[in-house]
């Protein structure tokens, strides 16, 4: 396995007109799990295969291991079949002509391994992902997840460099992502494999990653492990993409009151927290950001009566939609259910708010 | 539900008449081929033989001979030369990006719109420069290079249904742009293939101008000599329709055959892609 850095890439289409990644640097140690993740058309892709050397980008380097595969001042440009890397895209691209061995084998053959080499790492793969069975068959005859395996398989046969997962769980149903989310993450520790992992889904990041790479418009917005995302996220943008149900966001401006400063949204006001006050002056406006789970029903913090709209139950927990006046708030409890009424107490910790500048959209 | 039964009728009937009307021809080739001389002269040309002979075969295959072969040689090298060549353009246009590779494309399609006529003087110049008039192989680089856009076309169009993930999961598999061709592309794809093969040797095989213009009596396909034979045995119809005979049938063959993969690749799905 091998460390990967990417440093200034840039990549546009149509001549330039349409710019899909720009200024990106970041860097996957060896044996990282890393997620690039962001809404579809963020660019995630595009960097992806700029990594496997399936694009050609304008500008930038990517270097694997200690070998330079892509420089674009240095002239450098190696193509994908001789980089050692192995993809997972999200449509499986099995072969449809082979059967699942003969899947599972073309990357090795492709590689002039030996007959009896190749036989010995086939059928251990097949060990491993439990598909021993599927070998004679074709992927036609095949279901979602047991493809998603065969994909799997394809690349964990050889020994690549990195592995490159373009978001290979999105065609699978949610109770069979789930499984093979873990499954995935528990071969990843146990090989101790790189992998950048592509996906738009929030859960899928946080759950899996050992650090998200977060992009927007084709620039990284954060690069972090999933709880520095959640917790501090730099900008209004990660906040509201992170975190699920969506954070809470209040449109606010700073009083001053004889209790000290407060933050005035109408309706609400609360208290300014202590660590962000020497940055805060009265007549400043904000926008406070309030994570679901942060609102407990219960305990220390500043009470508040609002009406009911709404309750999901999830089994374990609930999402309750609450609405004070022209304000909605949703908090999420970790409850099973709770007592149906118009009115519900919220409890916010002023030191768990999150607070942004309006115009930048940036963390204050 | 009865006046929809009685449009139906009416509709098949309809059909069916233009179907007869259509293979009248066909018929009376057929009718024609099986006479004697002498009962083609007093005789209807639809009418049934009254004592069916197939001399007319022999007459029409002995001299029909050289052109049938050589209608074969060039038919059989024209279709895998253009189908090969159109095969491997249609791949690279289809899957890999590079520097002008729309405009590549299109000068090379342009070639469909070219007409027969339009290039007739300069192929004639360019064969006979390269000492390939009347030559087999001279009638083979024509079709094939004649051949190159069209199968382009089509290749470029059945390639372009395989998912494109297909080719590139095989480059980061390690394996080459040729060794992906022949191991994914063209296995995935028999049907396109196929059908392209179908379509060429077709065009070819019927093909008379560039016969007529650059083969001579040596390399003479047998369009031309049926052609001729219209104009040398003055009304001898049961042998002219006996060679038209014999120049349909592979093709006849070809289409009983294969014909189902033709109208399969025709039509959308021709790629067996999961």
């Amino acid at each position: 396995m091998a460390e990967v850095k990417v440093a200034d890439l840039r990549v546009t289409y149509n001549r330039g007109r349409t710019v899909a990644a720009d200024d990106v640097s970041f860097e996957v140690t060896d044996g990282e799990f890393c997620i690039l993740l962001g809404p579809s058309g963020c660019g995630k892709t595009t960097v992806l295969h700029s990594i496997a050397g399936l694009i050609r980008p304008d500008r930038g380097e990517v270097r694997i291991g200690d070998q330079v595969v892509t420089s674009v001042e240095g002239g450098v440009y190696v193509r994908p079949q001789d980089r050692n890397v192995a993809m997972v895209f999200q449509e499986y691209a099995l072969y449809p002509n082979l059967t699942v061995w003969g899947n599972l084998a073309f990357p090795l053959e492709a590689r002039g391994m030996r007959k009896a080499e190749v036989r010995k790492k086939v059928s251990e793969v097949a060990e491993l992902l439990g598909i021993t069975e599927l070998l004679k068959r074709r992927p036609a005859q095949l279901s979602g997840g047991q493809r998603q395996r065969v994909a799997l398989g394809r690349a964990l046969v050889r020994d690549p460099s990195v592995f490159l997962l373009d978001e290979p769980l999105g065609n699978l149903d949610a109770k069979l992502r789930v499984q093979v989310r873990f499954e995935l993450k528990r071969i990843q520790k146990q090989l101790k494999a790189t992998m950048i992992y592509v996906t738009h889904d929030q859960t899928e990041a946080m759950t899996m990653g050992d650090r998200i790479v977060l992009m927007k418009d084709g620039k990284l917005v954060q690069v972090g492990p999933p709880r520095e995302l959640y917790e501090e996220p730099r900008n209004l943008f990660v906040a509201g993409f992170v975190g699920m149900p969506p954070i809470n966001l209040l449109h606010c401006t700073v009083v001053s009151s004889a209790d000290g400063l407060l933050l005035d949204a109408g309706e609400i006001k609360l208290p300014a927290p202590e660590t962000k006050r020497e940055k805060l002056s009265p007549g400043m406006r904000l926008v406070v950001g309030i994570r679901p789970a942060d609102i407990a029903w219960e305990g220390e913090g500043i009470p508040l009566e609002v009406a009911l709209e709404g309750v999901e139950p999830m089994g374990d927990s609930v999402i309750v939609h609450g609405s004070l006046g022209s304000i909605g708030l949703t908090a999420k409890w970790a409850l099973p259910e709770i007592q149906e009424s118009d009115r519900v107490k919220f409890v916010l910790n002023p030191e768990k708010l999150h607070l942004f500048d309006p115009g930048s959209g940036a963390r204050i | 539900m009865r006046r929809s039964a009685l449009v139906r009728g009416l509709l098949y009937l309809g059909l069916l008449l233009l179907t007869v009307f259509y293979l009248l021809p066909l018929w009376g080739a057929l009718t024609t081929s099986l006479k004697t001389d002498a009962e083609v002269d007093t005789t209807n040309p639809l009418s049934f033989p009254q004592r069916p002979t197939f001399e007319p075969y022999g007459a029409a295959f002995s001299y029909l001979r050289r052109p049938l072969l050589n209608s074969l040689l060039i038919t059989l090298g024209g279709t895998l030369g253009s189908v090969a060549l159109g095969a491997m353009c249609g791949y690279v246009l289809a899957n890999f990006r590079f520097k002008y590779d729309n405009l590549v494309f299109l000068l090379i399609t342009v070639g469909i719109f070219l007409p027969f006529q339009a290039i007739l003087i300069p192929l004639f110049q360019t064969i006979r420069s390269l000492g390939l008039y009347d030559s087999v192989l001279g009638l083979i680089l024509a079709h094939t290079a004649y051949g190159i856009p069209m199968c382009t076309l089509m290749f470029r169009v059945f390639y372009g249904e395989l998912p494109s993930s297909l080719v590139k999961q095989a480059l980061t598999d390690g394996s080459g742009p040729w060794r992906t061709y022949l191991k994914v592309v063209l296995p995935s794809t028999k049907i396109a293939t196929v059908t392209v093969l179908i379509f060429q040797f077709t065009s070819i095989w019927n093909e008379l101008l560039f016969g007529l213009v650059i083969g001579g009596p040596r390399s003479m396909p047998a369009t031309v000599a049926l052609n001729n034979l219209a104009g040398t045995l003055a009304a001898q119809w049961n042998v002219q329709m006996a060679g038209s005979m014999l120049l349909a049938i592979p093709v006849l063959l070809l289409y009983i055959f294969l014909g189902r993969y033709l109208i399969r690749g025709y039509m959308a799905g021709s790629v067996t892609a999961t």
